[in-house]
């Protein structure tokens, strides 16, 4: 009996040290499991960088040609691009410079997005899961009289847009192989603006929206104007950026040339005659190599 | 340096074996002894959920569940996802009991609940004085109890099988509970318990709130075999749930995001849903435990338990270029632990020496393609702690003493690509003391307890947006650990037909951690998210409960209870984030013994308000406005309908929110998107055989 009591208490002693001992022996300097770098692994989750291609030209019909883009051109360019990326600490750096266009032209806009990998990932929105679920949209806010506080009264009106979706996506409309996607299933990767008023500023209000529920289609199988989404769009987003614009002068007629080439020298702060060389520069490009076509 | 430590256990398991042999020739009177020691007394008085009300919460969350109680408040993200505060503290700095078994949570963030089913207890209680030396560090704001009770002591399979549906989310749910002492192998019993439940989404008083749906599946299997005076405990539960994240706070830009706030409500509602789609987040915790205590005389014991957890977290959002059946977030938490006691008890004393260990480590499953909100870290705590209590006629007397050494081993990759993390140790003392005298007409008690708790690597190490609000977190890797020191007073006066309370505490916390917003914005392509920096500095919170009941007549009572507290920062005196606004609540309890042929009706009618919060530091919130006072009323009825000797119906209904009130709660917070839930009528019919 006495041993039987003995055993216990020793074999409950030596059961518990051992537990213990089971949980105590690795060292107090052991590191967790190395962590995964998803940054490489899966790099295109989030955009790392997007850039907002805008060529000025003109149409055929309804297919958009780009003016020829020449080097020398300093102020009356035929390209401006401007681009959203992440700085290292993680912030989005922000444009300091506007796009500046003319009322009375016609620009395309390219929007490319790229991956962390600096690959372009502008498919995954034309995907058969994603087009359903993507549009681009284009709001005009914060209008004002160029370089004044006053508010811009026609700020609706400033801008037309006409949606030029290619399939596939990074096809050029006019090659081989490459059609439009039509009105009827808007994406907004590419697309023209029409530029229906001057002396204007303004933020133009780019967003992808990204929905949850249902489609982008209203209950007539429509899709909602560029610049009218529907308010259930917009609680999921892919991208809301502000572009500054400045809509600085127009395209002249015979009698207002001279108007012309002065506000160009005014908005880039040069005198008329750096302007009107610069405008002689951009047209005499000889035309037949203005290549792009949307 | 391990190796004292080790010496230090072993001295300390050493008395056991030296008792053991000491006391083996007295162990004749095992009988009398088992029946004279009671492990579960205690000093600190717990406060324990009223089976009527239980009854009538039937399938809600435990912090609905627990917030009848003085003392605790419930946080919100929505109306689906919530977890108790007790005092003004919550998440880490409460400790979660679950059968006896330190809860390993993952629930680093508001949005995430404790991984409860409260529909399987059957006792919910919590501490407020809390027992910092007993269950260590992060009790620092109390203890909250979840326990199964004891397996009935009937040789005949029985149990209980509930039907449950809430009005307000459309919800069902079911649980089953069977158990049995074994008539075929002496001290043996089980029980087998499961709950199945899932609610769409639920409706203010005006709109439906969309993706804020819940499911819940728990399983739990227990087994004691008692011999003599071994008792040996163990269970294996599994409890998964999935909780819907409403997105209709996502916005595009600063401006949006501002105006949504001031808006208040979504700006666009979607109809009722009962699916749960992304963002969501799900959830499976299993704990498996084997405790055996062991009664090796008249008055000593030993326990010893063993724990092993496992967690597995994962949030899933609306992606793009991957299914969304990849998760966000997807890690595993797994913990061990092993708590061994050396009790002894005799009419006048209660004492116990203890050591602890608690291992555990959080692993990033890999291939999420999202930087995850923690690192992988390996936590190992040893403690060693002893607590006495003493009993002279009306006075109990309590002390313990703590001593926890804890290291934290941190790895990770931010979002840049760039590595993070670093080893931390931590060492600590706790400590307690109580008094507690009981008269006839008056019942003191007062305590005053010392604890820690070690930041979460959330807070030390979070750069990244919430997931599903536009939050985005960053952490301070120096701060250090939290101390706080709680005075909690008790004054109970017991007339003949009336009672009073008083409860009251302080609590003094040294480097207090949370976190407010810094009034900038994180631009992320899908859209702003509000900064919150997590800061630390030393705060006081101060709280009083008075609670009065009267009995009108012997079968009307009138409860009252009203709730103050307070929470500032020592050096600015500036209000703390996140602390309740007044509280009042009255009800009306009427019960019958007999109706025909229904019995023990229980009829309850209750008021809520909680009034506007006013002390409130701008600087710490999204809104300059906090939510206006609102009152809340609700009805219940409870009653028990035998159908035959073997076989009664428990049948409960109640109403809340009764007049459909839009309101919102201040400790919600999406209060700043959406308002709280609207009337829900909700019955429950529970058969027990």
């Amino acid at each position: 009996m006495k041993t039987k009591h003995f055993f216990k208490p020793v074999l409950f002693a030596l059961v518990s040290i051992l537990m213990l001992g089971l949980n105590s022996c690795s060292k107090d300097d052991d590191l967790p499991a190395t962590p995964n770098d998803e940054n490489t692994e899966l790099g295109h989750e989030e955009w790392s960088k997007v850039s907002f291609r805008f060529h000025r030209g003109h149409l055929h019909g309804s297919t958009f040609h780009g003016s020829p883009s020449n080097e020398n051109v300093r102020y009356f360019k035929a390209v401006q691009e401007i681009s959203y990326e992440y700085d290292e600490a993680g912030n989005l750096i922000l444009p300091d410079s506007p796009i500046r266009l003319i009322k009375g032209e016609i620009y395309a806009l390219e929007i490319t997005y790229f991956n962390k990998n600096g690959e372009r990932i502008n498919a995954e929105f034309t995907s058969e899961i994603n087009a359903p679920i993507h549009q681009h949209f284009f709001l005009t806010k914060n209008a004002k009289h160029i370089d004044t506080d006053m508010d811009f009264s026609n700020a609706e009106s400033i801008l037309d847009y006409v949606y030029r979706d290619t399939n596939p996506e990074d096809g050029m409309y006019t090659n081989e192989g490459v059609s439009l996607r039509g009105a009827d299933d808007p994406i907004g990767l590419k697309g023209y603006f029409f530029v229906n008023e001057a002396y204007t500023q303004f933020e133009l209000n780019v967003i992808l929206v990204h929905l949850i529920h249902g489609t982008k289609w209203d209950s007539n199988g429509n899709p909602f104007p560029f610049n009218a989404p529907s308010n259930a769009f917009l609680g999921t987003q892919d991208l809301n950026i502000k572009i500054p614009v400045r809509v600085f002068t127009k395209r002249p007629n015979n009698d207002d040339f001279d108007q012309f080439i002065q506000e160009i020298a005014e908005e880039f702060h040069v005198t008329a005659e750096e302007a009107e060389a610069d405008w002689l520069e951009a047209v005499e490009t000889p035309f037949e190599s203005g290549n792009y076509w949307m | 340096m391990h190796y004292y430590k080790m010496l230090l256990l072993a001295f300390l398991l050493l008395p056991i074996v030296v008792f053991g042999q000491q006391d083996s020739t007295t162990i004749q009177l095992n009988e009398v002894v088992i029946k004279s020691v009671n492990l579960q007394k205690s000093i600190y008085q717990a406060q324990k959920v009223s089976d009527f009300i239980q009854q009538i919460n039937t399938g809600k969350d435990l912090a609905n569940q627990l917030k009848s109680l003085p003392g605790v408040q419930v946080r919100k993200s929505g109306a689906n996802v919530s977890k108790p505060i007790i005092d003004g503290l919550s998440s880490s700095r409460l400790v979660y009991m679950v059968n006896g078994v330190k809860l390993e949570n993952q629930d680093w963030a508001d949005a995430h609940s404790p991984e409860i089913d409260a529909d399987l207890a059957k006792n919910l209680n919590i501490l407020r004085g809390a027992e910092s030396v007993k269950h260590g560090s992060n009790a620092l704001g109390g203890v909250v109890h979840v326990d199964a009770g004891r397996i009935s002591s009937n040789k005949n399979i029985n149990g209980s099988a509930t039907l449950y549906y809430t009005g307000n989310t459309r919800g069902r749910g079911a649980h089953l509970k069977i158990q049995q002492n074994s008539g075929l192998i002496q001290g043996f019993a089980w029980r087998l318990s499961a709950n199945n439940s899932k609610n769409g989404d639920y409706h203010t008083a005006d709109y439906n709130v969309a993706n804020s749906g819940t499911s819940v599946a728990s399983y739990r299997a227990e087994l004691t075999y008692k011999l003599q005076n071994v008792e040996i405990e163990s269970f294996y539960s599994n409890y998964k749930s999935k909780q819907g994240n409403y997105f209709g706070t996502l916005t595009g830009n600063v401006e949006e995001f501002e105006e949504r706030i001031e808006h208040g409500q979504p700006l666009v509602t979607f109809p009722y849903a009962f699916k749960i789609e992304a963002p969501y987040q799900e959830s499976t915790h299993q704990i498996a435990n084997t405790t055996t205590t062991w009664k090796f005389s008249r008055k000593w014991f030993v326990k010893s338990q063993y724990t092993y957890q496992k967690n597995h977290r994962e949030e899933f959002d609306v992606r793009r270029s991957v299914s969304s059946t990849v998760p966000v977030q997807d890690m595993i938490l797994s913990a061990n632990h092993f708590n061994f006691e050396l009790g002894f008890k005799n009419n006048t004393l209660h004492a116990a020496l203890g050591v602890q260990i608690r291992n555990k480590e959080n692993y990033n499953q890999p291939g999420t393609g999202v930087t995850p909100a923690l690192p992988n870290y390996l936590y190992k705590e040893k403690s060693v702690y002893t607590h006495h209590t003493l009993n002279l006629n009306q006075w109990l007397l309590n002390a313990g003493l703590r001593y926890d050494w804890a290291i934290m081993n941190a790895r990770g990759i931010n979002f840049l690509g760039q590595k993070y993390g670093e080893n931390k140790n931590f060492s600590a003392l706790s400590a307690q003391v109580a008094a507690k005298l009981a008269t006839e007409k008056w019942d003191l008690e007062s305590s005053l307890s010392h604890g820690w708790r070690i930041p979460e690597s959330f807070e030390l190490y979070a750069n990244g947006k919430q997931h599903g609000i536009p939050i985005y977190f960053v952490g301070n890797k120096d701060m250090s650990a939290e101390k706080g020191t709680k005075w909690m007073n008790t004054i109970t006066y017991k007339a003949k037909h009336s009672r009073f309370e008083f409860q009251g505490f302080i609590n003094k916390v040294e480097n207090y951690i949370y976190s407010v917003p810094t009034h900038q914005y994180k631009q992320l392509f899908s859209g702003p998210a509000a900064i919150f920096q997590f800061k630390q500095q030393d705060a006081l919170l101060c709280g009083i409960d008075l609670i009065h009941s009267s009995t009108i007549t012997p079968r009307l009572e009138f409860t009252n209870k009203f709730t103050w507290i307070h929470g500032e920062e020592i050096s600015s005196k500036n209000p703390l984030p996140n602390i309740s606004p007044l509280r009042l609540h009255n009800s009306i309890n009427y019960q019958l013994p007999v109706l025909g042929d229904f019995e023990e009706i229980n009829l309850q009618i209750g008021h809520e308000w909680v009034g506007k919060k006013n002390n409130f530091n701008p600087d710490y919130e999204l809104s300059s406005q906090t939510p206006s006072a609102y009152h809340l009323f609700n009805i219940a009825a409870s009653s028990r309908y035998p159908i035959n000797q073997k076989l009664t119906l428990r049948i409960s209904a109640s109403i809340d929110n009764l007049f459909n009130t839009l309101y919102k709660d201040y400790l919600n917070l999406h209060r700043y998107f959406v308002h709280d839930s609207g009337r829900s009528m909700n019955v429950n019919v529970q058969c027990n055989f």
